[in-house]
């Protein structure tokens, strides 16, 4: 059963977005498939958080879209990380690391 | 930085709100079918591919919102549904809209009106590059009185060896008759030392400005105003080819200066001059100009004032008899302006405040009484599902809403008063002509508004937060009249009615000044009298000349019907005025100081200036006799107590410019207060114009008696036919007296208005809640009544609970009144700050007024019909 999105840590949607949009620009479908497939459909995105999410990172400047024709010929709207977003990414990275290693730290000795 | 990209992101998004719905539907409907598509590729036939991307895709709707919300999109949906929701409300409670919409008019209006006053005045910087470093430089007397001017040689002194002034320039103004074309006016004229527009930094917008050449130059030159420009020019687009004539020497315009410089104060017509010789070996106590200084650059205001205390100390040492080197005055300029009347304006600002908190207090009050008959509609819609944030918003939407109205309506009424202080302050107000709504004003007025609506809308919006959706629904909306609601009625009542009792002990403080002053004898008989100052060029008009003319002119208007005496005299009282040292025969020369004025025969009888003792001027008097003098009894009481001064002998002694002889006291005339209402009259002495004809070239006649426009014209006349290129200022002695009055008749005309307004607004409060209190009350009075309560009972309940807020109201108010009256005492006139009879009045009107706003809800209350109303209740 794979586990929906919405019932991740808060940000974590963020982060994943962010970081599947670090290599290229990419479509709202697009980035909740990789995410599916990375995950080994471990994680599942829905619709309902990841366009609230594309929308509250572009309005935080995070990503940028812009319209482009998609692999179906038809229009659609590719979003772009920007240079505050590869910091913000950079910085999320790191804390997610310290608090995974620190979940990680009390499941094995406490 | 972020912040604003990000508000601008949000801006452009709710610019082009249908733009952006289209885009999302269009990347929704996308992402539908690019997982219909990748269900199909995964091997499921068109259909089921589509449903089960339909079903995945789940509640558009409701994940749309979310995507508005992201975007900052709801919010604005939500606010102007609040905007349209609150307007229908408003629509729906006219009369509570409208008198809410007044009182916030007023409110915004007075205290815009009274910001813009203030801003122009006191707070922005006056108009000239970098003007915060321009100074006032004055001398000092021993008492260490800043005497404001200075002398010629003092003010070379300075310049030479002071090094903490870039520039430094001498000017001194004087009313002239100027002729320009065919025009004669008395036009307020600047002579200014070559370094004074160096100092006020001030360019010429057309032509150029005074050089140190002009001053020596075989031309006369002069620059004028702006408005001189406009007004006696008729704006030409070149300088005009015909001179000025001033004081018949014709002067070439050269240039003329920007709009809004109004410094010196109304002069129009700057001359240069050359203050060098004979000036530079005047004497020293020969104070009758002006100097002001520019800071050089990185020098400090203290920093110059301690040079020239050093300055001051060394001339004080080499020229200790001189009366006014005692020290240097070092001033900022905007100070000099606006200091006399920083105190007016600081009153009025604190009047304006208090009517503004007093308007405020009133909408809360009004706002709970609406917000309690509409507890049930909140109820209602809290019951429906509404969060209390969001009802929370909805109040405050409205009061926003309502201030901005409001303030609107007021920004107007703040346009109506500006202009009308600028044109009637333009002669008691410095910088008059800088009033005007600007941006700032406007800012301030939006800021204003907003503030008050959010203010006046947070008191139900608390009551919003505690009223229980049970209780209230359940019992129809009364039981909202909890004691805690009430209590805080009752408290804003009260604010509004200690706040207009600060405000009416002020006005009645300077009512019962004003009062004071108007009961002074001033020493002349101020009805039926017309005062015409002229002014005699001196290149075409010799002493003996001058003397001529008015034996030519006065004879002429003492003819005219119902004229009864007719006088002349060089300074007419409430004007400027010359006080020189004068020695009186066997009291030695001990630098005793008397005014001097020179009149006619009969100048007494026209301004109705008794004769005490000995007798008049006579035509006997003249150029060969015995030089005669007449003393007021100021003078005869100060120099010759218990004795009588007729006979004695006293000298002018600066005075008189070639020898000084001794004069003969003949009479004893009555005190004159020349210097104001407000002022001890000044030990004077008079002298005949045919003994000092060098002192009637600048007259002003008094005719006493006829019909004062007839006067004026027969006046104007007269002097036209002996010469045509002098210009005449004519007005009553009346209006005299009045102008002398302005400032302290205004200040008194706005605390009394404000006053008024804060009074009446406090009627409006008590009035509303009273009602509003029965009517949320009719059924426990019914019952009340129904058990047996006699009418004067309810009756005594309602008007008790008034009487009640107002004298606690009154305590409160009567303590704050007299904390803040001794701010006022500079203005106050032989009134105690603390006046008990003030008091007493104010708070027996406050009392009166209150019980009067009582009376009708009182009535309803005693009037209710226990029967009728229990059964419309129960049935």
């Amino acid at each position: 059963m794979p586990l929906p999105t919405d019932e991740l840590l808060q940000g974590t949607l963020d982060l994943l977005i962010l970081r599947t949009l670090q290599r290229e620009p990419m479509h709202g479908w697009a980035v909740s498939h990789r995410i599916q497939e990375i995950s080994r459909a471990a994680l599942r995105v829905n619709q309902g958080s990841l366009y609230p999410a594309l929308h509250r990172l572009e309005d935080d400047g995070l990503i940028t879209a812009e319209w482009g024709v998609s692999e179906l010929g038809r229009r659609a709207k590719f979003y772009q990380i920007t240079t505050a977003g590869r910091r913000q990414l950079a910085r999320e990275t790191a804390s997610w690391r310290r608090f995974a290693d620190a979940i990680q730290l009390v499941l094995q000795f406490a | 930085m972020r912040l604003i990209r990000k508000a601008a992101r949000r801006l452009r998004t709710l610019l082009r709100t249908r733009h952006f719905e289209q885009e999302l539907d269009e990347e929704l409907s996308f992402h539908l079918e690019m997982q219909t598509r990748w269900h199909e590729s995964q091997g499921m036939d068109p259909a089921a591919a589509r449903a089960l991307a339909a079903r995945e895709f789940g509640g558009e709707t409701r994940f749309k919102e979310a995507v508005r919300d992201a975007r900052g999109l709801s919010w604005a949906d939500d606010l102007s549904r609040d905007v349209r929701f609150a307007a229908r409300s408003y629509r729906r409670t006219p009369g509570f809209t409208v008198v809410s919409l007044l009182t916030l008019a007023l409110g915004i209006g007075t205290t815009t009106a009274a910001f813009s006053i203030i801003d122009a005045v006191l707070i922005r910087p006056l108009p000239y590059p970098e003007s915060d470093r321009i100074v006032t430089l004055s001398g000092r007397d021993s008492l260490a009185n800043d005497i404001r001017t200075v002398s010629a040689p003092t003010f070379h002194d300075w310049r030479e060896q002071s090094r903490s002034f870039e520039a430094m320039a001498l000017y001194a103004t004087a009313r002239r008759g100027v002729v320009s074309g065919d025009g004669a006016m008395y036009v307020e004229t600047a002579t200014v030392s070559s370094d004074f527009f160096r100092v006020m930094r001030l360019p010429a917008v057309m032509g150029r400005i005074l050089t140190p050449a002009d001053a020596d130059g075989e031309e006369p030159v002069a620059v004028v105003s702006h408005g001189f420009w406009v007004r006696a020019l008729g704006s030409p687009a070149t300088l005009p080819e015909q001179p000025l004539r001033i004081d018949s020497a014709a002067y070439r315009i050269v240039g003329v200066l920007p709009s809004t410089r109004e410094f010196p104060a109304g002069a129009e017509v700057f001359i240069p001059g050359a203050f060098g010789n004979p000036w530079r070996t005047a004497s020293r106590n020969n104070i009758n100009f002006n100097a002001i200084a520019r800071l050089a650059p990185h020098v400090a205001l203290e920093m110059a004032r301690a040079e020239m205390r050093t300055i001051a100390a060394r001339l004080h040492l080499s020229h200790p008899e001189d009366l006014y080197t005692y020290g240097i005055a070092v001033t900022p300029l905007q100070a000099r302006l606006v200091g006399p009347v920083r105190i007016y304006l600081h009153l009025l600002g604190g009047a304006v405040a208090v009517v503004l908190l007093v308007a405020c207090a009133n909408l809360a009050n009004a706002n709970l009484a609406r917000g309690a008959v509409r507890a049930r509609e909140l109820a209602i819609r809290t019951a429906l599902g509404a969060g209390h944030l969001r009802l929370v918003r909805q109040l405050l939407v409205e009061s926003v809403l309502l201030g901005l109205s409001g303030g609107a309506v007021g920004i107007g009424l703040a346009w109506a008063l500006v202009r009308l202080v600028a044109r009637a302050g333009a002669a008691e107000l410095p910088r008059a002509g800088e009033i005007g709504i600007d941006a700032t004003v406007l800012t301030f007025a939006v800021v204003l508004s907003v503030t008050v609506g959010v203010v006046v809308g947070l008191a139900p919006a608390f009551q919003v937060g505690r009223s229980r959706l049970y209780e209230t629904i359940s019992t129809g909306g009364r039981s909202t009249a909890t004691r805690q609601r009430v209590m805080s009625r009752d408290l804003l009542v009260g604010l509004e009615l200690a706040l207009a009792i600060v405000l009416l002990v002020g006005a009645g403080l300077l009512i019962r000044s004003f009062r004071a002053v108007l009961s002074r004898d001033i020493g002349f008989r101020t009805e039926n009298a017309v005062a015409a100052e002229l002014s005699l060029p001196s290149a075409t008009y010799t002493s003996g000349g001058s003397v001529r003319f008015y034996d030519a002119l006065l004879p002429s208007l003492r003819a005219l019907p119902g004229v009864t005496a007719v006088g002349a005299t060089n300074y007419l009282p409430l004007g400027s005025s010359a006080t020189g040292f004068i020695e009186i025969e066997g009291r030695g020369d001990r630098g005793d100081g008397a005014g001097y004025r020179v009149v006619t025969d009969d100048y007494f009888k026209a301004m109705g200036v008794p004769l005490l003792r000995g007798r008049g001027f006579t035509t006997a008097d003249g150029q060969g006799t015995t030089r005669v003098t007449l003393v007021n009894r100021q003078m005869a009481e100060r120099f010759w107590p218990g004795q009588d001064p007729v006979g004695k002998r006293l000298k002018a002694k600066s005075m008189e410019w070639k020898d000084t002889p001794w004069l003969t006291v003949i009479g004893v005339v009555g005190n004159v207060r020349h210097w104001g209402l407000e002022q001890e009259p000044p030990a004077e002495h008079y002298v005949l114009y045919r003994q000092r004809p060098e002192f009637t070239l600048s007259m002003a006649v008094v005719v006493r008696g006829g019909d004062s426009s007839q006067i004026m014209r027969a006046v104007r006349q007269g002097v036209r036919a002996l010469d045509r290129n002098i210009p005449v200022d004519l007005g009553t002695l009346g209006e005299r007296v009045d102008r002398s009055l302005g400032q302290r008749r205004f200040i008194m005309t706005v605390l009394v208005a404000f006053g008024a307004l804060a009074l009446t607004l406090a009627a409006i409060g008590v009035y509303g809640v009273l009602s509003f209190i029965v009517a949320q009350r009719t059924r426990e009075i019914a019952v009340r009544m129904a058990l047996g309560a006699e009418r004067r009972r309810v009756l005594a309940l309602v008007v008790g609970r008034v009487v009640r807020v107002a004298l606690v109201a009154a305590i409160v108010g009567l303590l704050a009144a007299r904390a803040v009256s001794r701010l006022m005492s500079p203005l106050l006139f032989e009134v105690s700050p603390a006046d008990p009879r003030t008091y007493i009045v104010v708070t027996t009107l406050l009392v009166a007024v209150a019980l009067l706003a009582a009376y009708v809800p009182a009535r309803r209350a005693a009037s209710v019909d226990p029967m009728l109303t229990l059964r419309s209740e129960c049935g």
